[in-house]
């Protein structure tokens, strides 16, 4: 029974597994309500903003980092990109609106640089150095705005948020789609990927394997927050603002999503096709905790945690899949 | 395989036949956060309005006051198919789009302290400036016998709100009450903290030995000036008010240094959403005086928002007495 694809995936089919259990579950309390049209269309329009977050936070896991920053500094970059759009409203939209996304990645950019250089150069414990930034970041945004809604978009730029391409595939999970197959091609298929997963199993040892682990890191921390920040514009255009704490509710779903798919701040380890089976169940779930009239959103973060301490047990039991071989796997590239 | 295949669909169906019932609307309400006391107030409310009127409400918001989580609870609420969506937004701009997709959908939205929204039925708030300003001034005024000298304290010059109610309330006493006079001063600012409240009450009594009254505004300015009068020994002597929180005041109304402090319960106002929501839903319309069901609601007036919407206000303040702060839970 056990073939060599089943071994080889038995993490993701686990996943599946779990995905499934959670379908039918809700499936046998709510019926139809959970196989509704709209439901599922909604589900596709949610979770894109903060799936793109997590697929940007997945390449500092990965290198073995971590990033506290990402919210802040795309709510920052993207106040800006909205000043910049409410500053320039009666020029052509298409045009303000490419420069307002020029401007938020630009910021984005120098964000990752920062985090990298603090990590990289500094060697400040990353928690620290990016929980500073993320304080540095939202100051800027509370001092620029007194903490209030920047508005201003252009219409065309709100649509993105509500806008379904040949009528059923919302332009936000088309995004989402193009940003997950760039961060499958090059974690799969470049030398950056390669090289990704050996800075983070053991810095070490890949120093001494000859990569430049500080442009690594940095390169990481850049790419981290420029994805994080292209969710974060993704997010205005749903709420027609920006504003210094929008989306702060997402930095611990996102690290939930990410430790459920196996991908561990520890670095070096998990899939990306796990990340988005991860990503799909979160949000089944919290739209399925929404339809019980008399649950309150905390059992949405009740089934969030059992469904993780479900997944550890199981990583942990099955002798030759899960954290065990992934630690394996670990200790043989290193 | 097949067999729990079929079972399964089966199952599917049998359920979603049952999900179709029943003729009231399918209401849902979102508050701005769960799990904090003045939201636990207003779901002590919401339910008490679905017991009365034996219609089931969703009661559903956020753990965070975080928009983006308020706008994806709307957004599945919507999606599952409501009839009534009530809700107090924490950023209204961010509120507009899902609104629109609702209204879009034929689904009733009322909104609360949302006042310059676009994309919905109905905003409702409990009070205007100016009545929460004279209502301010007529306690007062009561607790100081109609005359002697006061002066206001709002957070900071550079509330908007707060200065508004201010304003308002002198008007009030100019009108109504010739025997108080305003000192020279006018208005001194606490920078919303008790103790720089308590400081200020202090100083001024110093320079205006014959200040009587403070009408302070935000929920820092009572309970600071409470604590200097009460340490001055002029209790019965010297009165603040401003809105409050109960339990923040609780002593001074109970030793008497307050009369009163100045409140809306966010919990009548839900229940006016509701019940402007089944208005509308039974094809009523909503106009100047109608009768919204709840008291300071029973006569209520419509302004124009600015952007083509008409927002709904009522008299909703109270007055938060040593009788009643306990009924308030917060």
């Amino acid at each position: 029974m056990k073939s060599k694809t089943f071994e080889k995936h038995s993490y993701t089919f686990m996943l599946l597994g779990l995905m499934a259990v959670v379908l039918l579950f809700f499936t046998a309390l709510k019926g139809g309500m959970m196989w509704k049209g709209d439901v599922w269309l909604g589900i596709a329009m949610q979770f894109p903003e903060y799936g793109v977050v997590t697929l940007g936070l997945m390449f500092c896991f990965i290198c073995g980092k971590m990033d506290m920053s990402f919210m802040a500094l795309g709510n920052f970059a993207t106040i800006m990109a909205v000043m910049y759009m409410g500053a320039h409203a009666d020029s052509p939209a298409g045009g303000v609106i490419l420069v307002g996304i020029a401007i938020a990645l630009g910021i984005a950019v120098v964000g990752g640089l920062i985090n990298g250089l603090l990590v990289a150069y500094l060697d400040i414990p990353p928690v620290m150095a990016t929980i500073s930034m993320q304080l540095v970041w939202t100051g800027l945004s509370v001092a620029l705005t007194n903490g209030n809604t920047v508005k201003g978009l252009p219409s065309l730029y709100t649509d993105i948020g509500h806008t379904y391409l040949l009528g059923f595939l919302p332009v936000p999970l088309l995004i989402f789609l193009v940003i997950f197959a760039v961060a499958w091609w090059l974690l799969q298929h470049t030398v950056y990927g390669e090289k990704l997963y050996m800075v983070g199993t053991n810095i070490k040892a890949a120093e001494f394997s000859a990569i430049n682990t500080r442009r690594m890191v940095i390169g990481t921390y850049i790419l981290c927050d420029v994805i994080c920040c292209i969710g974060c514009l993704i997010m205005i255009s749903t709420m027609a603002s920006a504003k210094a704490d929008y989306g702060t509710s997402y930095v611990m779903r996102c690290i939930l999503i990410l430790v459920l798919a196996g991908v561990l701040p520890d670095g070096g380890m998990g899939r990306i096709d796990n990340v988005l089976i991860a990503i799909v169940t979160i949000q089944i779930i919290a739209t399925g905790v929404n339809m019980f009239p008399n649950l309150n959103t905390y059992y949405a973060s009740l089934i969030w945690g059992a469904l993780l301490l479900v997944v550890l047990v199981m990583s942990t039991r099955m002798s030759s899949g899960g954290f065990l071989r992934l630690r394996a796997k670990k200790a043989a590239k290193a | 395989m097949k067999k729990i295949v079929a079972a399964i669909l089966a199952l599917m169906l049998v359920l979603s036949v049952a999900a179709f019932a029943e003729g009231n609307p399918t209401i849902a309400y979102v508050p701005k956060v769960i799990g904090q006391p003045w939201w636990d107030h207003v779901q002590q409310g919401v339910e008490a309005w679905a017991a009365d009127k034996g219609i089931d409400v969703i009661y559903k918001g956020g753990t965070t006051t975080d928009s983006a989580e308020q706008v994806q609870i709307m957004t599945d609420l919507v999606n599952q198919g409501i009839d009534i969506l009530c809700f107090s937004p924490n950023d209204p701009d961010a509120c507009e789009q899902i609104c629109k997709q609702a209204r879009d959908k034929g689904v009733i939205v009322i909104a609360t302290e949302a006042s310059g929204m676009e994309n919905v039925d109905f905003d409702i708030e409990a009070f205007d400036e100016a009545g929460l300003g004279a209502f301010l001034m007529d306690e007062l005024a009561a607790q100081m016998g109609e005359e002697g000298e006061y002066i206001t304290m709002v957070g900071s010059m550079t509330m908007e709100s707060q200065n508004n109610w201010a304003d308002a309330a002198i008007a009030r006493q100019e009108a109504a009450y010739p025997n108080m006079t305003l000192v020279p001063d006018k208005r001194v600012e606490d920078n919303s903290d008790a103790q720089e409240a308590y400081n200020l009450t202090m100083q001024l009594k110093e320079k205006y030995p014959d200040l009587k009254g403070i009408l302070g505004t935000g929920s820092f300015d009572a309970p600071g000036a409470a604590r200097a009068i009460e340490e001055m020994g002029l209790t019965g002597e010297m009165f603040a008010i401003s809105v409050a929180m109960p339990a923040e005041v609780s002593d001074y109304l109970i030793n008497g240094t307050l009369k009163s402090v100045a409140l809306w319960d966010a919990s009548v106002t839900a229940k006016v959403q509701l019940n402007a929501a089944m208005k509308l839903f039974a094809g009523e319309s909503i106009e100047e005086g109608s009768d919204l069901g709840e008291e300071g609601y029973a006569a209520i007036h419509i302004a124009d928002n600015g952007k083509g919407k008409n927002y709904i206000y009522g008299d909703g303040y109270l007055a938060v007495t040593v009788d009643n702060w306990e009924s308030f839970g917060f």
